[in-house]
């Protein structure tokens, strides 16, 4: 079980991996669409009022390819049998906690009591915010970090078996590949979509 | 079947052959031989390069048989063939 929650690419093929990944990116990008959540950056998700269906697209096609791109860089600079096939597996594969996020979403609740708490936001009326929209965000938030952890150990796993990386330069290289590819999707995602 | 030990279990030190008998007519050799390189890895590593010489060579042959991903038998050669060279250098 421990395998499969947090080291799928130690035992399952590639192809296996891939075909997962694939499938659980169309139906996170369209969770995002439908439940009005986008996933604008590598680590990034927001509640929106409304996106749309080529939006939430591009959004996760920028998203992969910045990932991808910064780990097969990273990957061939700490070994050169690393191969594309196996750093594709681990970023789709590894964004697969995220793409749950949109769920809770549903029905507009994360929306609505974002919008309700706001209006308490004065001086005087912040004593009177309602508790349910409190709790909702919190639990939204504790969610959100542990599937953030879920995707960077997932990642972080993909990514050693894919370069057998052993050393500590492989571990800071890895986080500045992700740190590099948070940036980049940021900018492309605000530049382009 | 009885590990062959390789190390010197007080000093860690690498163990030589010093005495080679024909269990035939109980011939008995004295001298100083050095184990093979092979020998000298874990009996797992040895398991491994036996099964890779069994499917031919074929790493996607041994994921296969072994259940694991490619890359993970990937890895496990390249640190094979680290100890190897480790091994021959020392």
């Amino acid at each position: 079980m421990k395998t499969l929650l947090f080291k799928p690419f130690e035992k399952y093929s590639e192809n296996k991996l891939l075909i997962i990944g694939i499938i659980a990116t169309i139906i996170g990008t369209y969770f995002a669409y439908i439940f009005n959540l986008r996933f604008n950056g590598a680590l990034d998700v927001h509640i929106v009022k409304e996106t749309s269906i080529k939006q939430s697209i591009i959004d996760n096609l920028i998203n992969l390819i910045s990932l991808i791109t910064l780990f097969y860089i990273a990957g061939k600079y700490i070994n050169t049998k690393t191969r594309l096939i196996d750093i594709i597996s681990t970023v789709v594969v590894s964004r697969i906690p995220y793409y749950t996020l949109p769920l809770l979403n549903f029905n507009n609740i994360l929306s609505d009591a974002t919008n309700g708490m706001m209006k308490f936001m004065g001086p005087e009326s912040v004593h009177h915010m309602p508790v349910s929209h409190i709790i909702i965000l919190i639990a939204f938030t504790i969610i959100s970090i542990l599937m953030v952890i879920w995707y960077i150990t997932l990642l972080y796993n993909g990514f050693k078996i894919a370069t057998n990386a052993k050393e500590k330069s492989s571990t800071v290289l890895f986080i500045v590949a992700l740190i590099t590819a948070e940036i980049l999707s940021l900018i492309l995602i605000y530049n382009f979509n | 079947m009885k590990k062959l030990p390789v190390n010197c279990p007080s000093c860690e030190s690498p163990l030589v052959a010093s005495q080679l008998s024909c269990s035939e007519c109980e011939t008995v050799i004295s001298g100083s031989y050095s184990l093979p390189v092979l020998l000298q890895l874990s009996k797992e590593d040895q398991d491994f390069i036996f099964e890779f010489i069994l499917t031919s060579g074929s790493l996607k042959k041994m994921a296969a048989k072994m259940e694991k991903s490619y890359p993970t038998v990937r890895n496990k050669l390249d640190d094979i063939l680290e100890k190897i060279n480790d091994l021959k250098t020392n």
